[in-house]
């Protein structure tokens, strides 16, 4: 459904273009969660931006992008035209944010369904509009409220509903649950997931909560520094972790019944633009060794899943 | 104590007027007419041909109403003084005094503005009211007013222009200094016991001026051009008649535009380079800092 | 069991906000409705809620910043809310504060020595005495010593975390009030700072009152947890048993919120009455006619406020 072949996406600026992401090789099937987890400034949400469309027009790109059978970036050309908005569509953090507090929900739904489906009767839009409500668990009242009338739990509902209009094939949701509270957290995420279910969509879930990851996602992607280091088709590789990076990450995750101490991971994630040579993580890794100070390791296929590691590559090449 | 915060202003300031100038060309072009005018303004006094007659002190009524010739290059006026050296003395002194206004304008503004929104409730509603009042006075007004209680000099339209122009930036300031003082960096100083004084001097202060100067550049067009009308309408006072001032040699011109259109002409022509230039350099800068700005000029039409 | 160093009684407090709309005029939202805690020198107080339960007022309460309506912040057995300036400076020396958003508490236009040193400043020290203090702090908390001639905004958000940590112990407090220390932190920052607070509480003796949305936050370095909603303590005692076994039901619903997966409303009303009532699971008729009371269970270690547990 989507698919990278050695993407690359940039950003200018004055002495040049910093990239962000290199080289990203990325498959996610129809119908699957991915879960894209990294930490800040590791290129996630440009990896989401660029799938949806939505990248700022000083970026720069390499490699090539598919989207549902359709080549959006191709070298640095992008074309997003009928596939942004239409076959793909973002969810942001604030999701309630795209509401316009002058319209009604019914007024905002049927204008996104009557622009994506022309010719459909006044009495269908309506029913359309209804059928997405309910699919987003809210009532029929809700068509004839303006949003200040919602809570903020119902306002976010109707925004996603809202973002289902067109009827997209993939969902990019970036930080969806990231400034909730615990419980609406997983709220936010069982909805997506049974909304993908039920209208088989493919959703790229981004995030930097592990535990949310795990609770909605079928194949895990870790991202550092603009490139996957860990790719695995199920969350078992957020129980054991392989690339060294995943390792320390999960065991500096506080644990509720365990006062052992913290993993430090030493020094800071690098900033695009200044990543060093080699491996993109060696000056911060406990396992490192020569070839990774100079040498950048391929992906390599360890056992269940993907990793970014040389640890891997003996082992991969018997 | 070190110097490194005041240095990081500057740096803010030149790097956004490098931004804008690699951005803009209009911003290029005013720059550059601007350091020009300056130049002029401050040569002035040394390169006018009569600085006596550009003073004012000395005429010469024979020759009145000279149209422009080598020897006049922009004619004489009806008193048969030399226009360019009138307007190379009058282009130094209303510079100066736009500069002294939004200078003295500034500090006094971002003082008052800053401490206000540390100030006590009761004491922050009344002086908020006050700026609110002197917002509401119209400056030429003001400056008549000040012309009869001052005795009409230069000084007068200053202290009048000061007086309308601060309240502006008071209230900018108020309200910049208001966002700030929820911010933790403001209340764990006070919290340990340290003064307003202290707090406004090292947090506040160093926080707004930037955007202030900003706001300041962008102000300094409209300054030249209120000096300018009030001159203009007002005289800068019983007496001064001799003064070189852009804005009264305009009004003398006029009386004898259709005989001498020369004397109208140069200065209002320069009085027009300098608010086209200065508004459009402002402008930019303005429009660079607040990007969302951008474009403005569209609600104009 | 030696006396509490913070003892908070029976606390209220509001904010004022505009009404809203057109019209002119405030009304008060109760951000503390009653709030009970005790604090005992050298432990940890973990106070957990989501947004909007009243954690960050509860700890500028403490700092003065916001005025209590009702009750008492009693410090060493001192009512801080009421003492005059002089001996409130006394106390403050004692009380370090390190804010939720590195960002917002450090200065961007103040080099980084000055803004750890600040709090020296009232006391009038030599020079090479406050050049030797903070000399200290940095080592403590491993910030090198060229740090301190930068501007914030050449560090990252780590970085300005262990800043403003520095500049909270500096003054050598016995109390140290962390609101959401790591909420604005990556997840490997985060395990640096928590590691470094443990580290600091060791060294230095001190006493904690850490107040975060995430309860395994919390519990990393909780000696009692203490939960809040809508301005109240629901449940408080030990960290291990409220860990193993809550018995509120907002609690559990804090500690195993993929068990619920639906939106639920905290009623943040102005009445006393219990705000989760109008889904708990152990409703009882007078929940919504009455306020619960505060229980006490495990030999008074443990207190909950709702109905089920009056016996």
């Amino acid at each position: 459904m989507v698919r990278s072949e050695e993407l690359g996406i940039g950003y200018e600026h004055d002495e040049g273009v910093a990239w962000v992401v290199e080289d990203l090789d990325l498959e996610v099937e129809h119908g699957v969660v991915t879960c894209l987890i990294g930490e800040s400034g590791c290129g996630k949400s440009t990896i989401g931006n660029a799938i949806s469309g939505l990248l700022p027009p000083y970026a720069r790109t390499y490699g090539r992008l598919v989207v549902a059978d359709r080549v959006v970036i191709d070298g640095d050309k992008m074309n997003f035209t009928g596939v942004r908005g239409k076959v793909v569509v973002r969810i942001a953090q604030d999701p309630a944010s795209a509401l316009n507090p002058y319209l009604t929900i019914g007024e905002q739904l049927s204008t996104a369904i009557r622009t994506h489906f022309p010719g459909l009767s006044e009495h269908d839009v309506r029913s359309k509009a209804l059928e997405l409500l309910s699919d987003v668990m809210l009532g029929e009242d809700v068509y004839d409220r303006y949003p200040h009338q919602l809570s903020g739990g119902m306002k976010r509902r109707a925004a996603i509903a809202l973002a289902l209009a067109p009827e997209p094939e993939v969902i990019v949701a970036d930080e969806p649950t990231s400034a909730l509270d615990a419980y609406l957290k997983y709220a936010v995420a069982s909805l997506l997931k049974k909304l993908q279910r039920e209208w088989e969509l493919t959703l790229v879930f981004i995030t930097h909560d592990v535990s949310i990851a795990r609770y909605i996602c079928d194949q895990v992607v870790v991202v550092y520094a603009g490139r996957i280091v860990e790719e695995g088709a199920s969350p078992r590789c957020l129980e054991s972790p392989s690339h060294p990076y995943l390792e320390l990450l999960l065991k500096a995750l506080p644990k509720r019944f365990s006062k052992d101490r913290l993993a430090d991971i030493p020094g800071m994630p690098p900033r695009p633009g200044m990543y060093p040579t080699g491996c993109k993580f060696h000056p911060r890794c406990p396992y490192v060794f020569e070839r990774c100070r100079q040498e950048e390791p391929p992906i390599i296929k360890a056992g269940d899943r993907l990793v970014r590691c040389w640890r891997y590559y003996e082992q991969s090449l018997t | 104590m070190s110097s490194l915060p005041l240095r990081s202003t500057i740096e803010d300031i030149t790097s956004l007027l490098t931004r804008t100038w690699r951005k803009r060309p209009g911003f290029r072009v005013s720059l550059i007419i601007m350091i020009v005018l300056f130049t002029v303004a401050a040569l002035g006094p040394y390169i006018a041909p009569y600085p006596r007659q550009g003073l004012g002190v000395e005429i010469d009524v024979t020759n009145a109403l000279l149209p422009p010739s080598p020897k006049h290059i922009l004619g004489t006026d009806s008193l048969g003084r030399d226009v360019l050296s009138r307007v190379l003395f009058a282009l130094g002194r209303g510079l100066y005094q736009s500069l002294v206004v939004v200078a003295v304008s500034l500090v006094l503004g971002i003082v008052v503005g800053s401490f206000t929104a540390l100030a006590p409730r009761s004491i922050e509603a009344v002086v908020s009211y006050v700026i609110e009042l002197l917002l509401a006075l119209p400056s030429i007004l003001l400056a008549a007013l000040l012309a009869i209680l001052l005795g009409g000099t230069a000084t007068s339209i200053t202290v009048a222009l000061i007086v309308t122009w601060f309240p502006w930036y008071a209230r900018v300031s108020y309200l910049q200094a208001r966002g700030l003082r929820e911010l933790d960096f403001v209340r764990i100083p006070l919290y340990y016991g340290l003064s307003r004084a202290y707090v406004v001097v090292k947090h506040i202060g160093p926080n707004i001026l930037a955007p202030m100067i900003v706001e300041a550049l962008s102000d300094m067009g409209s300054v030249v051009l209120e000096i300018s009308s009030i001159t203009f309408l007002f005289g800068i006072g019983i007496g001064s008649f001799e003064e070189p001032d852009l804005g009264m040699m305009v009004a003398n011109g006029l009386r004898d535009l259709v005989r001498a259109p020369w004397v109208f002409t140069a200065p209002a022509a320069i009085l027009a380079l300098i608010a086209i230039v200065f508004t459009v350099f402002g402008e930019a800068v303005y429009e660079e800092h607040h990007p969302i700005l951008r474009r403005r000029w569209w609600l104009w039409f | 069991m030696s006396s509490p160093l913070l003892k908070i009684e029976n606390l209220h407090a509001f904010y004022t906000v505009p009404l809203g709309g057109l019209r002119y005029g405030y009304r008060k939202v109760w951000a503390l409705k009653g709030v009970n805690l005790d604090v005992f020198p050298g432990t940890t107080l973990g106070v957990v809620g989501g947004s909007g339960s009243g954690k960050t007022s509860l700890i500028r309460a403490i700092l003065g910043f916001l005025r209590p309506a009702k009750g008492r912040i009693l410090f060493r057995g001192m009512d801080i809310s009421k003492l005059d300036r002089r001996r409130r400076m006394e106390i403050v020396k004692e009380i370090g504060y390190v804010p939720q958003e590195p960002s917002q508490s450090i200065n961007p236009k103040m080099t980084i020595k000055d803004s750890i040193a600040e709090p020296l400043r009232p006391l009038g020290l030599s020079k090479e005495d406050i050049e030797k203090r903070i000399g200290v702090v940095m080592e403590m908390l491993d910030l090198d010593r060229s740090v301190g001639r930068m501007l914030a905004r050449e560090l990252s958000g780590g970085m300005l975390q262990r800043v403003a940590i520095a500049r909270a112990i500096i003054l050598k407090p016995r109390l140290l009030l962390l609101d959401e220390p790591t909420s604005f932190l990556d997840i490997s920052t985060q395990a640096q700072i928590l590691n470094i607070l443990r580290d600091l509480k060791e060294e230095l003796g001190l006493t904690y009152v850490l107040v975060s949305h995430d309860i395994d936050v919390v519990s990393y370095i909780s000696d009692r947890i203490a939960v809040m909603v809508s301005g109240k303590v629901v449940e408080e005692g030990v960290a291990e048993k409220i860990l193993r076994e809550p018995l509120h039901p907002y609690t559990s619903i804090l500690l195993n919120p993929e068990g619920v997966a639906r939106e639920i409303s905290i009623a943040n009303s102005e009445t006393d009455l219990c705000p989760i009532r109008s889904w708990c699971p152990l409703r009882m008729k007078k929940c919504s006619t009455e306020p619960p009371p505060a229980v006490k269970i495990d030999n008074e270690e443990r207190t909950v406020l709702c109905w089920h547990y009056t016996t």
